[in-house]
């Protein structure tokens, strides 16, 4: 009943086109553009830390759910397991970013040239290469702790049906909660917002995580909509697809209302350090940045708002693809104007880079699937999660 | 009211009583398997009174999906539209103030005003809307028909016709009989009741 899932040559072939256009682009991007890089480097980290965010919420995912006790997820489980499988894989292209940064290869971080830069030198207690190295494979190195730990317990079971090995998973679950509590916050800071090294926002953390949450589960949305459409996932139904669509609406509301906090509190406050980050994004990216911050609300809001647009699966995967461009539209807006300035422009190479690191991503999950049953077999809240049906 | 005059309405009634099972079940569960019972029974259900919310009783019941989720829609969007109306009327028009150098027409100071009267507009509505359709009103005398339904105890409040005879009262209390109850109740608009 519940076939093992195979990457056949009809996923495989526009996998690697994506991932040939990725490398056909980082190679224009590096040799053909007479900026030294600079466009590559801001497009490579880019796309890293997006992924790692959405690789990371599969991971979020499961914790939650695990901790919530709840069962409905059961079912599609091995879904943002997969996801979160792609955070060894992250790491290892940010580690690259953070090995460009020691031998000199690119200049996205201000703060590690001071050059006399008075707040700069006042920062550089936290603000400097060895502390922020360590602080980041720290956090690498936790979560990938925590994700293959989860997933050693998760195989485990489908060999045994222990429920010790439940309890335990539980735990494992409750402790990546704690730690990524943490380190999901600081992660923001450092590897997005100290881009703009003399500006800050203590909501900030906040911020990237509600954008997170919201492109993670539209991935997963897409993800079991393309797993169920290509006949896999038997008993997923529309209530799954329900509460997966209930997520991306409430969530882009959530990112919306944080979007506006630190808005208006910037604006209303009008302190130049504060409001020189906004200033900056009006002038040079203005369509583009209040236009995403519309887009990103009103598509899931409206879209999504009607049970019969959660539970259809085109509307829902139609919405969620809008809002997955709308956030990596968002990401782009983080990093590009801190780096590339105004010139920083939705080019080609843009596109292609962001298609060839998807196409990797997709690829990793992909694989990460093929590796186990698609469904936790032994888990003991499978039967009710098959059975699940939403409230009206 | 005189003493004759009710006796005249009792009269009339008598012609046309209809008869009311009220049915005790002990928990949720005991709850759903005995309505599953009486629907395959044909036996018509007219209410369920529970202490709490029970999970799946609007799909045993056949319940539409309530529209009380539009009337939140439509009153949000209106409330939306009168509080952003209303502050740009009174900060251009009515009562212009010069607050921190911005400009009278500050958009960003109005989301949140704007915001909280699309929360109050839905909420007030759907409230409204639903005491209009569970005709309840603040002040109305309420109808208790056992206060242990807002304690522990469930009820199926079902019909058994007009003037039922005996032997289809009996296939009735049959059927609630098996179906679990734990209590049974017939009683008939004269308010004559009998526990079964």
């Amino acid at each position: 009943m519940n076939k093992p899932f195979l990457i056949s040559a009809k996923y495989k072939i526009p996998l690697l086109s994506c991932m040939a256009i990725g490398l056909v682009s980082m190679a224009y991007a590096l040799f053909g553009e007479p900026d030294h890089g600079v466009r590559f480097w801001a497009n490579f980290h880019l796309n890293t830390v997006w992924l790692i965010t959405i690789a990371l919420c599969g991971m979020v995912f499961i914790g939650l759910h695990s901790l919530g006790k709840s069962a409905w997820q059961v079912a599609i489980q091995r879904v943002p397991e997969a996801m979160a499988l792609f955070v060894p894989v992250g790491a290892v292209l940010f580690l690259i970013v953070l090995a460009g940064l020691w031998l000199g290869w690119h200049q996205l971080f201000q703060w590690a040239h001071p050059h006399g830069d008075a707040l700069l030198e006042m920062k550089k207690a936290y603000l400097n290469l060895p502390f922020f190295s360590i602080r980041s494979l720290g956090y690498l190195g936790g979560w990938i702790f925590f994700v293959l730990w989860w997933r050693r317990l998760s195989l485990q079971q489908d060999k045994q049906a222990d429920v010790n090995l439940f309890r335990k998973s539980e735990k494992v679950a409750g402790g990546f909660m704690a730690f990524f509590a943490l380190s999901g916050s600081m992660m923001a800071w450092d590897w997005l917002m100290s881009l703009d090294p003399h500006w800050f926002s203590t909501l900030y953390g906040w911020y990237v995580f509600s954008g997170m949450l919201v492109s993670g589960v539209a991935v997963l949305a897409l993800l079991v909509i393309g797993l169920r459409k290509a006949g896999y996932l038997p008993g997923v139904h529309a209530e799954h697809l329900h509460d997966l669509g209930k997520y991306v609406f409430a969530f882009s509301i959530f990112w919306t209302y944080l979007w506006f906090s630190q808005y208006m509190l910037i604006w209303y406050g009008n302190l130049p350090e504060e409001t020189v980050y906004f200033r900056q994004r009006h002038q040079e990216f203005n369509v583009l940045f209040l236009g995403t911050a519309a887009s990103n609300f009103l598509i899931p809001f409206l879209g999504l708002m009607t049970r019969n647009a959660k539970r259809t699966p085109w509307v829902l995967a139609a919405v969620c693809g809008m809002v997955l461009c709308g956030h990596w539209l968002d990401f782009f807006l983080l990093i590009m104007p801190c780096t590339l300035g105004g010139q920083a422009e939705v080019g080609l190479i843009e596109i292609g880079m962001m298609l060839g690191f998807a196409g990797l991503f997709l690829w990793v999950v992909l694989r990460a699937l093929s590796k186990a049953a698609l469904v936790p077999v032994n888990h003991p809240y499978l039967k009710e999660s098959n059975a699940y049906k939403t409230p009206y | 009211m005189p003493a004759t005059q009710k006796m005249t309405s009792f009269n009339n009634t008598t012609m046309t009583q209809a008869t009311y099972i009220k049915a005790y079940y002990r928990d949720a569960d005991a709850l759903k398997r005995g309505l599953e019972h009486l629907k395959a029974n044909g036996v018509e259900i007219l209410d369920v009174l529970t202490p709490f919310p029970v999970h799946g009783l609007d799909r045993i019941l056949g319940y539409r999906r309530s529209w009380i989720g539009r009337v939140g829609f439509i009153a949000g969007a209106v409330g939306a539209i009168t509080g952003f109306y209303f502050q740009t009327w009174i900060f251009t028009k009515s009562y212009p103030l010069n607050i921190g150098g911005k400009p009278f027409l500050s958009v960003p100071s109005f989301v949140p005003v704007t915001f909280e009267l699309s929360v109050l507009f839905a909420a007030f509505a759907m409230v409204i809307a639903f005491l209009i359709r569970s005709k309840l009103s603040p002040g109305q005398a309420p109808i208790i028909h056992n206060e242990r339904i807002t304690d522990d105890l469930f009820m199926v409040l079902a019909g058994a016709g007009v003037n039922p005879t005996e032997a289809t009262l009996a296939d009735l209390i049959g059927f609630f009989k098996d179906s679990g109850a734990e209590g049974i109740l017939v009683k008939d608009d004269l308010n004559t009741a009998k526990n079964y």
